[in-house]
């Protein structure tokens, strides 16, 4: 996935945000961890190409810095995350663990744009 | 009579700015302490000198809570207050932990609280940048 325009990363944080949203659907519906593993390593593997993507840009506008920010931490969090998924660790920490991942994704759409007031 | 009030008030929106630079400077140096912590996981770092630089970071977090509570604060800020002791609470959470946790564990925590800090700073930078607006409008 590659973007030419900035609007676009907002186009896919929104979808990866409504991924993230499902995840902690099928979490709190007790859906099986190997599924919601499957997802949740989808997830990891999409912010890590909207960041991608975003190294990519040329310029960047000052109003997307704080979800350009955002976006950085989210992806090193992406990255443990895909690492963290080879241990295959109990059930219980991997749920906590995508959800951790999960909640955090969600958060990223406060920063699409500049914040009017805090 | 009413230039002396005009200044009066811009004064103190000036101190209230500074206040807030104080802490961003503050929240920074968090933000880099966090940061090394997770690097210092990643390198395979003792769980002994995590704990010791976790603690040491709470400190700095304490101070921030600290200061905080001294500012005079608008009522629309009382949620960056409650961030940062959400922060402090969380850390301390995090330190009780560190023990016993697997070291993949460790550093999803660091990075989640890492994260935690980050959307801190970026909510003192946007009350900063309206307090600053709001200045320039009254100045």
């Amino acid at each position: 996935m590659k973007f030419s325009h900035q609007s676009s990363i907002i186009i896919e944080v929104l979808n990866v945000v409504d991924r993230a949203n499902r995840i902690v659907d099928d979490i709190e519906k007790g859906n099986p961890v190997f599924v919601i593993k499957e997802y949740a390593q989808n997830l990891s593997k999409e912010i890590l190409e909207i960041k991608e993507s975003i190294d990519g840009l040329h310029c960047i506008d000052d109003n997307l810095q704080p979800l350009v920010l955002y976006i950085e931490k989210l992806s090193s969090q992406a990255t443990t995350m895909l690492e963290y998924f080879k241990t295959n660790d109990t059930e219980e920490n991997t749920k906590k663990n995508i959800t951790m991942l999960a909640n955090n994704t969600i958060k990223m759409a406060s920063y699409d744009r500049e914040k009017k007031s805090a | 009579m009413v230039h002396g009030w005009t200044h009066l008030i811009w004064r103190k929106q000036k101190m209230k700015l500074s206040n807030y630079n104080q802490v961003l400077i503050k929240i920074s140096e968090v933000k880099k302490t966090t940061s090394s912590l997770y690097l210092m996981a990643e390198n395979n770092a003792s769980k002994e000198i995590l704990i010791k630089r976790f603690t040491e970071l709470l400190n700095l977090v304490e101070e921030i809570c600290i200061q905080a509570a001294q500012m005079d604060m608008p009522k629309y800020t009382k949620n960056f207050r409650v961030a940062i002791h959400v922060i402090w609470n969380a850390g301390d959470e995090l330190l009780k932990i560190i023990n016993t946790s697997s070291l993949h564990q460790i550093k999803l925590d660091i990075i989640d609280y890492d994260i935690l800090i980050l959307q801190l700073e970026l909510n003192a930078s946007a009350i900063l940048k309206y307090e600053e607006t709001h200045l320039s409008k009254t100045g």
